[in-house]
């Protein structure tokens, strides 16, 4: 093995010192002299060259390392930069961040940054923070939604058949004594109808404000259904009967099921009120109900006009609010099947209805079987 | 060269693993999938050359993308939401990290990163990048889900002596 005489040993003692020092300029310097006062191909050369090497490399890494704390994360770095290459993982990190954080500006909340442990945790609970922020903009703007939908039906759905009314009242008032007794009663069954109509949809209006603001508590209970649907058929029989339609029952005596006895027979009620006003006389209507899975099925059948594909699409939904004249002329408020949807939503169930037009309709919705815990193995 | 082709891949030809491997399963060693690749490398390299084996091994990437898209992930989505499917995939499969440093949707060009390469990670230097198949596998993902060309071209290796692959994407015109 060759030896390294004495004073190059000397000499390149002091380059290392001068390189631990960050002297580059210096230990650059004395390599060049050595490289040029000595022949080629000796261990000397061979140490030299390689100490050029790691002095670039050095340098490179100054520069990096100053380009970075400058925040330049475009910085080039050269390649086979293997001595560095933890500040190069280190930009791709901090480039991958910016990347983020330009995602996240733009209202991607999907990032989760995995950086540094406390940075990121940081990072990521800000990124919550906006998803919570975003979220309660949208509750807000669906809350003001509703809040000027429903200042729109109060001005507009009870101005309405007040202004009626108020004429209706006005004529008889004024003109008492020039009117025959058939124009009397037929204003005074106008005045009837109309105050029942606006009495149906304050009703609706106060059913659905208590679902809304939380005021309705969905309590369930095990309910028998099919005492629901005869407490529901008895009140609504007269109404029936007046269009010689038939109601009947399919539901077993005990048939029961899990949800809110009160919220139910709302759901029902409308139901069966809705098939009432679009069955022609002497129709039929059908409630039956079936086990499925875990899951009960309550539907609603009529014999009655059926609905067209486009008014399909504009059921259950607040802001369209479908109001259609019933076959005998009965008005609606169009709230109806809103609040069923809202209540069966709240009960843990689904809503939905089929419809041939012409030939009927049904009107099914789901209802746990039984309470959670008793569906656990 | 006998030029006539027997065989085509079809995504099917990796086989029911489940049927075939009931007490080893679906895992691997990074060691083993290496060996095949880098003993492939050196027999491509004597029969043709560095440069035609860096071609076979750029295509075949391609072709492993191409199908590893159609097979995988979910084209329907928007870029963005394409690079998260991707990135999940990609670590499912144990095939790296990916992670976006920049993109420029308009001119569809990115810079990408992959951490934990299957490829090359914890490679020995050789101061030359060595992730063609890698460069393939993205440009085929990419041009199985836009219908365009891009080309990949791999700026930073572990064969170069750095801790992450990086690789620039940029639109064929």
């Amino acid at each position: 093995m060759s030896e390294i005489p004495g004073e190059f040993a000397q000499t390149f003692c002091d380059i290392l010192i001068n390189i631990s020092r960050g002297e580059l300029d210096e230990a650059d310097a004395l390599l060049d002299k050595q490289l040029n006062n000595h022949e080629t191909n000796t261990p000397c050369e061979n140490i030299a060259e390689n100490l050029k090497t790691l002095i670039s490399q050095l340098r490179e890494g100054v520069k990096f390392a100053s380009a970075l704390s400058e925040g330049d994360l475009l910085y080039e770095a050269p390649r086979n930069f293997y001595l560095f290459s933890d500040y190069k993982q280190l930009q791709a990190n901090l480039r991958h961040l910016t990347w983020q954080a330009q995602q996240i500006a733009k209202g991607d909340y999907s990032q989760n940054v995995n950086f540094i442990g406390e940075f990121s945790a940081a990072f990521n609970q800000m990124i919550e923070g906006l998803r919570a922020a975003r979220k309660t903009q949208e509750q807000l703007k669906e809350l003001y939604a509703t809040r000027d939908k429903f200042f729109s039906i109060i001005s507009h759905d009870l101005r309405s058949p007040f202004n009626a009314i108020l004429g209706f009242a006005d004529i008889l008032n004024e003109e008492w004594e020039e009117l025959t007794d058939t124009e009397r009663k037929t204003f005074l069954q106008n005045i009837r109808n109309t105050s029942h109509n606006t009495f149906d949809l304050l009703e609706r209006l106060l059913e659905w404000s208590r679902v809304q603001t939380g005021k309705m508590k969905i309590i369930p209970t095990r309910v028998n259904l099919g005492n629901l649907v005869r407490e529901n058929f008895k009140l609504l029989a007269p109404t029936a009967e007046g269009k010689f339609i038939h109601l009947v029952s399919e539901v077993a005596e005990e048939f029961t099921a899990w949800g809110d006895k009160v919220a139910i027979l709302l759901v029902l009620r409308n139901l069966i009120n809705n098939a009432i006003k679009f069955t022609r006389h002497g129709g039929l209507i059908t409630v039956s109900a079936a086990a499925m899975h875990k899951l009960v099925v309550v539907t609603v059948s009529d014999t009655g006009v059926g609905i067209s594909a486009e008014n399909m699409n504009k059921l259950f939904r607040f802001e369209e609010q479908l109001k259609t004249e019933g076959t005998d002329k009965e008005r609606g408020s169009g709230l109806g099947l809103v609040l069923c949807r809202e209540i069966i939503d709240k009960s843990g169930g689904r809503i939905w209805a089929e419809s041939i037009e012409g030939e009927g309709s049904r009107f099914s919705f789901t209802l746990p079987l039984n309470a959670p815990t008793q569906d656990k193995p | 060269m006998d030029k006539s082709q027997k065989y085509n891949f079809k995504w099917k030809d990796l086989g029911d693993i489940s049927i075939g491997r009931p007490n080893l399963g679906p895992l691997t060693q990074v060691a083993v999938y290496r060996l095949m690749q880098y003993t492939m490398r050196d027999i491509l390299e004597k029969k043709y050359g560095a440069v035609e084996a860096n071609r076979i091994f750029h295509d075949a990437g391609f072709l492993a993308g191409t199908e590893f898209c159609k097979n995988t992930l979910n084209r329907s989505l928007q870029v963005n939401d394409f690079i998260a499917d991707l990135t999940q995939k990609l670590l499912k499969f144990g095939i790296g990290v990916l992670r976006v440093e920049s993109a420029d949707l308009e001119k569809f060009s990115f810079m990408l990163t992959v951490s934990e390469d299957l490829d090359c990670s914890g490679l020995p230097f050789y101061g030359v990048p060595v992730c063609d198949y890698d460069e393939g596998f993205i440009s085929g993902i990419l041009h199985m889900y836009s219908g365009r060309n891009f080309d990949v071209k791999e700026i930073d290796c572990w064969g170069t002596g750095e801790r992450t692959c990086r690789f620039s994407v940029k639109l064929v015109n």
